[in-house]
């Protein structure tokens, strides 16, 4: 019966095809400067596409632009004498690529490339800014014939093909002319001022541990690909003319992105449905079709949160690609108006890992995608914000704070403790501050930028109220929206909405501690002695050097109780409780509002405690081994 | 139920072996949460949060718990042969007292200790036979194949295979102790037993087969007393205990039931 309502249910997402029209409403944008025209015709049997790109680009800056700079993301792939591959030993996210085809490599070839009609080949060169490796290709720079002058638009013409390497990480090609190509296009780099209000160039080379930056820009895009393949891609569906030859051409218009994706796979089968003029549609490959409710759900629980919570989804389309398990290497990932996801054939509903992907992915069209800050300098702007946002979605719409992201056979978590618990559980806790760039990283990204991130957040949140943050983020918001902000952009933000402090301590001491120093914040209340019968002593310890103000919960004999504030910045404090009445227990921070605390267990005191969890668990581990030897033993 | 005592002395081993580790659990848990008011939120259930800050803050928690449960199996497995000895002689003599039931498990120890290695050097070759050609064939379950179907598909056909010569592995254990339990020659037993296999194949396996679903369907209930379970009130405690304890008697008295089912098969086909 449950396969019934199913197929069903696909079914009428599927006869949805039609009615749903993606399009832009006007012809305004939020940002211009910088426009794509690209023109490319997919190979399948070279794994490649050859390109012809017309980029306008506009010099915003008050600087005479003597240089262009490029990323060449897929140069990345092109060997081992990267800066991306050349430590990796051969092996790379589980895939041996030391004796890999010439096939599976992968890069760009440019061969021509004008400006304003003027022939530059011979003025590339690739430059290494980041590291000493003359060998990595990820940044092209270019020296240009005739300036560009503040305020001047330039048309770049390039012809140049793109070769996708089998897929390492993101970009790649799969089996059965499975395709997902993102950053193949020679893409500038963001030409902004630098924390010293120093105009040059933002163009990082490409490291495993980035992610990538870029400039807003508009796309009109043609794909000519054989005509069995199902796209999907950023932006809107244009037009679609069917060649004789066995290939289509189909066009895209994309606005106000900071890059294009498009995947493309025969066997994909295509969901659409749509919220509140947002088109939905889901690529997924038949063994995976059991997703596309779960999908489509946690989509529109995503819309809905963030249009409630922050803003409006400003574009007109979303499309969620689940990558067959052979391009599994292709999830997990964002790109605007394009999310890749992972699934599997089957996923029980108490495991809500296929929900909390596809909204953390979602969640980066405003972390990444609007608010469009420096992945490579400052992930945490992007990861982290989004971490919170996961946590807070997943929380609200499954299952509550403790059951949220699975809940099976009684055993249960939430979004946002996982979040927490990756963070606590961190071997190191000093490892190394957030606020520094992806390439300093040797380890703890994802414990620091995603989890620790989120979880400051958090406690920021429990220390303004829901309220306070929310106008926080909606300022942030709507500040820096299609803009690359910045930590002190964030900051400023705050301090716009609640002033330079946050209760007893300063928001920028706030921010320091968390993303510059490697401090943990633990606090504990380590005893509750009777001085005599009115005077009582609770004595209180800050373990981390962290400090943050804290609240102390005090109650009595008769149910009674007093609340104590203190600033947290002592490493001991007593407190001393004048009572006729005696303390049963006494509880720092009792609503759990710091949530960066790495132990709990230790934040309360009380001298009427229950046994019954002790025992309940002795009893279970006991009746659990019995049953492990019985089964272990049951053939002998 | 004619083998009640010699049940109540096997569940009474395998509650003390297995109080080892609910006293190590329950006395990590009391140590932390003493005098924390986190133990509140584990009245309710699981509680991640408080169970995790737990392991986080005490190293020792898991392997205070794990520690003792390698050595438990191993004296378990040493204890089982021996009350499975008395156990199946029991059953193959029509005894049911504790005394013949220990006399047996004492007389039958060594030999049956003898088949029970024999049985494990035969499920080890039989699980590397299987698998390990199977992980070379099947490669890359990721990368080499258009979907996880092959992969799925191919892993619960292997599966039913690998059980299904499991319960061959197990009635022909059972059929050699029997054998011997009559005639006590070690090498003959084992020829009986393939022979007594080899005759009863079906009937065998089809009795196997209930077994093992009848494990499943007690694992089954266990872990919804599991998810049930709860300490808001001692009574909840106290009441999924026992019924978990039920379920532990009740796996005891399928291993006598398979005994017993397999003596019936053998002694009719003779």
């Amino acid at each position: 019966m449950a396969k019934f309502y199913l197929i069903l249910l696909l079914s009428v997402l599927t006869l949805s095809i039609g009615l749903a029209q993606c399009a832009y409403k006007n012809d305004s944008r939020e940002v211009s400067g910088i426009d794509y025209d690209i023109k490319l015709t997919l190979d399948t049997k070279g794994k490649k596409a050859d390109c012809i790109q017309i980029l306008e680009w506009t010099n915003k800056s008050p600087d005479t632009i003597f240089e262009l700079r490029f990323y060449m993301y897929l140069n990345a792939f092109r060997d081992f004498n990267s800066t991306y591959l050349k430590d990796t030993g051969g092996k790379i996210f589980g895939r041996d690529i030391a004796n890999q085809d010439p096939i599976e490599w992968g890069g760009i070839d440019i061969t021509t490339i004008k400006i304003e009609g003027v022939d530059h080949l011979p003025k590339i060169k690739y430059i290494h800014p980041d590291d000493d490796n003359e060998q990595d290709q990820s940044v092209m720079s270019i020296q240009l014939a005739e300036p560009i002058l503040p305020g001047e638009r330039v048309e770049i013409e390039m012809n140049y093909v793109a070769k996708i390497p089998k897929t390492i990480a993101r970009v790649g090609y799969g089996r059965d002319d499975y395709y997902l190509f993102v950053h193949w296009t020679p893409q500038p780099g963001v030409y902004e001022q630098d924390k010293n209000g120093v105009w040059g160039w933002n163009c990082h080379q490409f490291f495993q541990q980035t992610e990538f930056y870029a400039e807003f820009a508009n796309y009109k895009v043609e794909l000519t690909v054989p005509d069995d393949l199902v796209i999907g891609a950023s932006g809107c569906k244009t037009g679609e003319v069917f060649h004789k030859n066995g290939t289509k051409t189909v066009s895209y218009d994309a606005r106000d992105i900071v890059d294009f994706a498009w995947s493309a796979y025969p066997h994909f089968e295509e969901y659409k449905d749509t919220w509140k003029g947002v088109d939905i549609t889901m690529l997924i490959p038949p063994e995976h079709c059991s997703m596309a409710p779960r999908y489509l759900g946690a989509i529109k629980n995503a819309l809905d949160y963030f249009e409630k919570y922050l803003g409006k989804y400003p574009y007109p389309a979303i499309t969620v690609v689940d990558p067959p398990m052979h391009a599994l290497n292709s999830g997990f990932m964002e790109y605007p108006m394009l999310i890749t996801c992972a699934s599997f054939h089957y996923v029980p509903s108490g495991i809500r890992t296929i929900e909390s992907l596809a909204i953390h992915e979602f969640s980066h069209q405003y972390f990444m995608g609007i608010l469009a800050s420096n992945e490579k300098e400052e992930a945490w702007l992007d990861e982290g914000f989004v971490t919170f946002f996961e946590d807070n979605i997943v929380d609200h719409y499954y299952g509550g704070p403790k059951a949220s992201i699975f809940d099976i056979l009684g055993y249960k978590s939430g979004n946002k403790e996982q979040s927490r618990l990756e963070y606590t559980s961190m071997s190191n806790l000093h490892d190394g501050p957030i606020a520094r760039p992806g390439w300093e990283f040797t380890g703890n990204y994802k414990e620091l930028i995603y989890a620790k991130t989120g979880t400051m957040l958090q406690t920021l949140r429990g220390l303004l109220g829901d309220q306070k943050m929310q106008q926080v983020m909606q300022h942030y918001y709507n500040k820096h929206k299609f803009t690359h902000p910045k930590e002190k952009d964030w900051i400023q933000a705050v301090k716009d909405i609640i002033g330079d402090r946050i209760k007893t301590i300063s928001v920028d001491t706030f921010f320091h501690q968390c993303l510059h120093e490697t401090s943990y914040c633990d606090y504990k209340v380590s005893e509750i002695r009777k001085n005599n019968p009115t005077e009582y002593q609770v004595k209180l310890e800050r373990l981390g050097e962290l400090f943050l103000p804290q609240e102390l919960l005090i109650t009595f004999m008769d149910g009674s109780t007093k609340m104590v504030e203190w600033d947290g910045i002592d490493k001991e404090k007593i407190i001393m409780v004048k009572s006729a009445l005696p303390i049963v227990s006494a509880e720092i921070d009792p609503d759990k509002k710091i949530y960066l605390d790495i132990n709990f267990i230790n934040n309360s005191y009380t001298f009427e405690n229950t046994q019954r969890p002790a025992v309940n668990y002795g009893l279970k581990a006991m009746s659990w081994v019995q049953h492990l030897i019985q089964s272990a033993t049951f053939l002998f | 139920m004619k083998q009640l005592k010699p049940m109540l002395l096997i569940y009474a081993v395998l509650c003390l072996l297995a109080l080892i580790v609910g006293w190590s659990t329950f006395g990590s848990l009391n140590e932390s949460l003493s005098t924390s008011m986190e133990a509140n939120s584990l009245l309710i259930g699981f509680d991640r949060t408080t169970i995790f800050d737990i392991i986080h803050n005490n190293k020792n928690f898991i392997s205070n718990i794990i520690g003792p449960i390698k050595w438990i199996i191993f004296l378990y497995l040493i204890a089982s042969i021996f009350m499975n000895s008395g156990l199946l002689v029991n059953i193959v003599k029509g005894n049911n007292s504790i005394k013949t039931f220990l006399q047996n498990g004492w007389k039958h120890f060594l030999p049956f200790l003898g088949f029970s290695l024999i049985t494990l050097l035969v499920v080890i070759v039989w699980t590397a036979f299987l698998f390990v050609p199977y992980v070379f064939i099947l490669g890359n379950p990721i990368t080499d194949y258009s979907t996880e179907l092959p992969f799925l598909y191919s892993f619960f056909i292997v599966l039913f295979l690998w059980i299904i010569v499991l319960i061959w592995i197990f009635t022909w254990s059972v059929a050699t102790k029997v054998s011997y339990c009559e005639t006590p020659l070690f090498w003959r037993s084992l020829r009986v037993g393939f022979n007594t296999l080899k005759i009863n194949i079906i009937k065998l396996t089809i009795w196997g087969i209930i077994i093992f679903i009848i494990h499943l369907l007690l694992l089954g209930v266990n872990l919804i007393l599991n998810q049930m379970n709860s300490a808001a009130s001692w009574t909840m405690t106290i009441l999924t205990f026992v019924l978990m304890q039920v379920v532990v008697f009740k796996k005891i008295g399928v291993k006598a039931f398979s005994y017993s089912g397999i003596y019936q098969i053998v002694k009719q086909s003779k």
